[in-house]
């Protein structure tokens, strides 16, 4: 049994290196360079896919600590911790490549507008969530008060999505893309949703473990 | 700096940071026993 977990796991891993490779090559080599912003642009390709990842890690914390509220199961509780340290991973990204791109193209590395004020704010929620989590010493406590907390942050998420279509904002929304770099962009969502899931679950994974020693440590 | 050189930096921080962490994570996983390789490492087979 856990020899098949660990092939299916190697086979993941290579899938995911393999789509990650193609989604390089059709950026580098496939999709055309954009008129007005020039290479500068392809940085789109990694930003918005790691920024939908963003919103699905922060999801799976969120319904997590909703399910750990509803059953008072460890296993929630440990997959919320996941799905929040992922969260954190894939905001820094997206805040990184974002600023890099403003430098490049607006000669700003960062500009206060809503949608990157609520993106660093997101940033901050979970990064909180990550040092308050080792602060509380029981686990149960410790369990109870990250699920409230992940479900008051993941309240920022809809107000990211939101920011640029309700308030002004120069964050580009939606931009009229060539055939060649729309097929681009949808296979970078491949690899950047399977990096995203598979580091969760072996987040997961780890957390059940150390969970599990945590118990056992417990003991008297 | 130029464009290219923002581009080239941007994807080797962004995709640096990602699969440096898979590399990490996996790396605590092997040390908990987790992955193929280290079960049963050291022990003979048994006859």
């Amino acid at each position: 049994m856990g020899r098949v977990s660990s092939k299916l796991a190697g086979a993941y891993w290579a899938v995911t290196l393999a789509t990650l490779v193609c989604a390089l090559l059709m950026a580098w080599r496939y999709a055309p360079t954009e008129a007005s912003m020039g290479v500068s642009q392809k940085i789109f390709y990694l930003h918005l896919p790691v920024a939908v990842g963003t919103f699905l890690a922060a999801f799976v914390s969120f319904a997590s600590a909703a399910a750990y509220i509803w059953t008072r199961s460890q296993r929630w509780d440990d997959l919320s911790n996941a799905g929040a340290r992922v969260a954190v991973l894939y905001c820094t990204v997206v805040l990184v490549t974002g600023m890099i791109w403003a430098r490049s193209e607006w000669n700003v590395w960062w500009t206060w507008s809503p949608r990157l004020t609520f993106s660093f704010l997101l940033w901050l929620l979970y990064a909180a969530y990550l040092v308050l989590r080792p602060s509380i010493r029981t686990a149960e406590r410790r369990a109870l008060v990250a699920g409230v907390y992940s479900i008051v942050a993941f309240v920022d998420v809809p107000l990211v999505y939101l920011s640029v279509k309700l308030l002004p904002d120069i964050h580009p929304s939606s931009v009229e893309l060539d055939p060649r770099m729309a097929r681009t962009l949808l296979v970078w969502f491949v690899p950047v949703t399977l990096i995203c899931a598979g580091l969760i679950a072996a987040r997961f994974r780890l957390a059940r473990r150390e969970s599990g020693l945590g118990e056992l440590g417990a003991a008297p | 700096m130029t464009d290219l050189g923002y581009t080239l930096v941007a994807y080797a921080l962004g995709l640096g940071a990602m699969l440096g962490y898979a590399l990490s994570v996996m790396r605590k996983l092997r040390r908990h026993g987790l992955t193929p390789g280290v079960r049963g490492r050291g022990k003979e087979e048994p006859r």
